[in-house]
C-alpha cells in the first residue's frame, strides 16, 4: 500500500444513503429521461433538416474530440500522473495537479488563437501576439503552482 | 492531471474509493451542467434572435441584454473547458468498467455518455475556434453548433436521471481531506481561465484577456469589427460617392444622398455593439432615428422595416427591425461613431445601431430600407 499525502485518510462517516427511489425522485428522473430524449429528437431533427449533406464532417470532429481525448490528452495525464506525480514532495503534488489541468485548459484556449489565419484579413481580431499567448499560458499555470506549494508550506510550518 | 488518486484508492480501499470518485465526479458534474445550462440556455436565445422570424418576446429594453446573455454564453464555455476535462479525468476509468455492457438499460446509458462526452468536446473546440474566426471543417457552424448543442443537453439530461441518487448521496457525503487539493486546483484554472479571457467583453479587464481572441478597444475608431469592408467586398461600393439610401414604403420610394441624412435630426447615443463570439464595446453613435426615415416613407407604427446592405451573398446582408425596435428612438441608422464619420470597416456610409440586437443583425454599408407590413413578413 502506498503512503499516502497526509496521513491515513479520516474515516468518513457512513453517509446516510437515501433512497434512490424515492416517489419524488423517481419522478424528477422520469422528466429529466423524457426532456433528454425530447432535446435529442430536436437535435436528430435540425441535424436531418439542416445538416444532412454534411454528416461526415460533423462526424468525424464529433469522434475526432473523443479519439484525440481518450488515445492523447488522457494517458499523457495518467503518463504524468506516474512518471511525475509520484516522485515529487506530497505537498507539490496537488498543485502541480492543478498547474497540468491549467496547461490542458490553457492549451485549448491558446491553440486556436495560433491557428486561426483571420488575422491576415481582420486586424482587430487576435490583437494579442501568439507569443504573449504561449508564454502566459506557461507561465501563469506553473507560478499558481509556485504560489500554492508556498502556501502550503506556510500552513504546515504554523500548525507546528 | 494524473490518474494517481482513482488508482492509489482502487488499491486499498475500494468501498471508500467510489465514493471520493464519485465525490469528485458529482461535484464537478454538477458545476459543468450549471455551466452548461447558462451555455445552451444563452446560446438558444441568440440562435432565435437571428431567426426572421422569431417567436421570442425580445426588445431593446434593456440595452445591455444581448450583451450580457452572450458574454455569459462565452464565458460559460470557456469556463467549461477545465471543468470538463477535470471531469473526464476523474470518470476516464470507467470508460474500461468490466463487462462493458450489462444490459439494455446500461448499455443506453453507456450510449447517452457517449452522446455527452462527444457533443460536449465538440461545442467547446467549435465553438472556441468559431470565436477566433478558424473554420477548418466542412460544416455550417451555426447549423451544427444548434444541432449539436440539443444532443448535448439532451444527454446530459439523461445522464443526470440516470446518476441522480449517486449525485444526491455523493453530494451529502463530504470529499475526503486529501481529495480537497484537486478541487482547488480545478476551481483555480477555472478562475484563471475566467480572468484570462472575459476581458473581452468586461473592458476593465481588457488588458489581461490575452487568451481572447478580442479585445473590446482594438479596431478603427476603439471598436472591433467582424467582416471587414473588404471581407464583405463593398470597398468600393461603400465609399462611392453617387451613393444613395432608397427609402420603399407605401407612399412610394424616398432616395436621399448622405447629406440628405445629416440634416436631418440627429440623436447621439451610447450602446453596445455585442456578438455571439462573446465579445462586446461600447460606442457613441450618432445618426437619424429609423422610425424618422420609415416614417418618410408612410410606414405606421407597426410596421417592420427591412434592412437590406450593399454586401451581397450571405444572410445578414438583410435583416429585420421589428416595430419593437422601430419604437425606440435608440435604433438609429447611424452616420458617425464617437463623433468622427463611421470607417468603412463600420458601416459607412451608414449603418444600424439598436439597442439589444444580435451584433450580425446591426447591417452594415446599408444601402435600402424597406417597409414591411406584419402581415406581409
Amino acid at each position: 500500500m502506498r503512503r499516502r499525502e497526509g496521513g491515513s485518510r479520516p474515516a468518513a462517516p457512513a453517509p446516510a444513503l437515501p433512497p434512490s427511489t424515492t416517489r419524488a425522485q423517481l419522478v424528477v428522473r422520469l422528466v429529466l429521461a423524457a426532456a433528454g430524449v425530447a432535446a435529442l429528437a430536436v437535435g436528430a431533427r435540425s441535424a436531418w433538416l439542416h445538416l444532412l449533406d454534411q454528416w461526415w464532417p460533423v462526424l468525424r470532429w464529433a469522434a475526432g474530440g473523443v479519439l484525440v481525448h481518450d488515445l492523447l490528452l488522457a494517458p499523457l495525464a495518467l503518463l504524468l500522473g506516474v512518471l511525475v506525480l509520484r516522485r515529487v514532495p506530497p505537498g507539490w503534488r496537488d498543485p502541480l495537479r492543478g498547474a497540468l489541468l491549467g496547461l490542458a485548459t490553457a492549451a485549448v484556449l491558446v491553440l486556436p488563437l495560433l491557428q486561426s489565419p483571420a488575422r491576415r484579413w481582420n486586424t482587430t481580431i487576435l490583437p494579442t501576439p501568439g507569443g504573449v499567448s504561449v508564454l502566459v499560458a506557461v507561465l501563469v499555470p506553473l507560478a499558481g503552482a509556485l504560489i500554492a506549494v508556498a502556501v502550503g508550506r506556510r500552513r504546515a510550518s504554523r500548525s507546528r | 492531471m494524473s490518474a494517481a488518486r482513482p488508482t492509489a484508492a482502487a488499491d486499498d480501499a475500494p468501498a471508500e474509493a467510489v465514493t471520493a470518485r464519485e465525490g469528485l465526479a458529482s461535484r464537478l458534474g454538477s458545476w459543468l451542467g450549471a455551466a452548461f445550462a447558462v451555455c445552451f440556455a444563452t446560446g438558444l436565445l441568440s440562435h432565435e434572435l437571428q431567426e426572421p422570424a422569431t417567436w421570442l418576446p425580445w426588445g431593446p429594453s434593456p440595452s445591455w441584454g444581448y450583451r450580457l446573455t452572450q458574454g455569459l454564453h462565452v464565458a460559460s464555455g470557456t469556463l467549461a473547458v477545465p471543468l470538463l476535462l477535470a471531469k473526464l479525468h476523474v470518470v476516464f476509468g470507467q470508460l474500461f468498467a468490466w463487462p462493458p455492457v450489462r444490459g439494455l438499460v446500461h448499455g443506453l446509458e453507456r450510449l447517452s455518455v457517449a452522446l455527452l462526452v462527444a457533443s460536449s468536446l465538440f461545442l467547446l473546440t467549435t465553438g472556441l475556434m468559431n470565436a477566433a474566426q478558424w473554420y477548418p471543417w466542412g460544416f455550417g457552424f451555426r447549423a451544427a453548433h444548434y444541432a449539436v448543442a440539443w444532443v448535448a443537453i439532451g444527454s446530459l439530461a439523461l445522464h443526470v436521471g440516470v446518476k441522480l441518487p449517486v449525485v444526491r448521496r455523493a453530494l451529502g457525503t463530504p470529499v475526503p481531506a486529501d481529495r480537497r487539493g484537486f478541487l482547488v486546483g480545478v476551481g483555480a484554472s477555472v478562475a484563471g481561465a475566467a480572468l484570462l479571457t472575459v476581458g473581452q467583453t468586461v473592458r476593465p479587464l481588457a488588458p489581461l484577456a490575452v487568451l481572447a481572441p478580442r479585445r473590446p478597444d482594438t479596431g478603427p475608431q476603439g471598436l472591433p469589427v467582424n467582416v471587414t469592408a473588404v471581407q464583405a467586398g463593398v470597398r468600393d461600393s461603400a465609399v462611392d460617392p453617387t451613393w444613395r439610401l432608397t427609402v420603399a414604403g407605401p407612399s412610394g420610394d424616398v432616395v436621399l444622398d448622405r447629406d440628405d441624412l445629416l440634416a436631418m435630426a440627429q440623436r447621439t447615443v451610447d450602446l453596445p455593439i455585442a456578438c455571439v463570439e462573446g465579445w462586446s464595446a461600447q460606442g457613441r453613435w450618432t445618426g437619424v432615428p429609423v422610425h424618422a426615415l420609415a416614417a418618410l416613407a408612410g410606414a405606421a407604427a407597426d410596421d417592420d422595416v427591412r434592412v437590406v446592405s450593399l454586401q451581397r451573398g450571405t444572410p445578414y446582408s438583410v435583416s429585420v427591425l421589428p416595430a419593437e425596435f422601430l419604437a425606440s428612438d435608440d435604433t438609429l441608422l447611424a452616420l458617425h461613431l464617437g463623433g468622427a464619420d463611421l470607417d468603412v470597416d463600420h458601416g459607412f456610409p451608414a449603418r444600424v445601431i439598436a439597442p439589444d440586437r444580435p451584433g450580425v443583425l446591426q447591417t452594415k454599408w446599408v444601402s435600402r430600407l424597406e417597409v414591411v407590413r406584419r402581415a406581409q413578413a
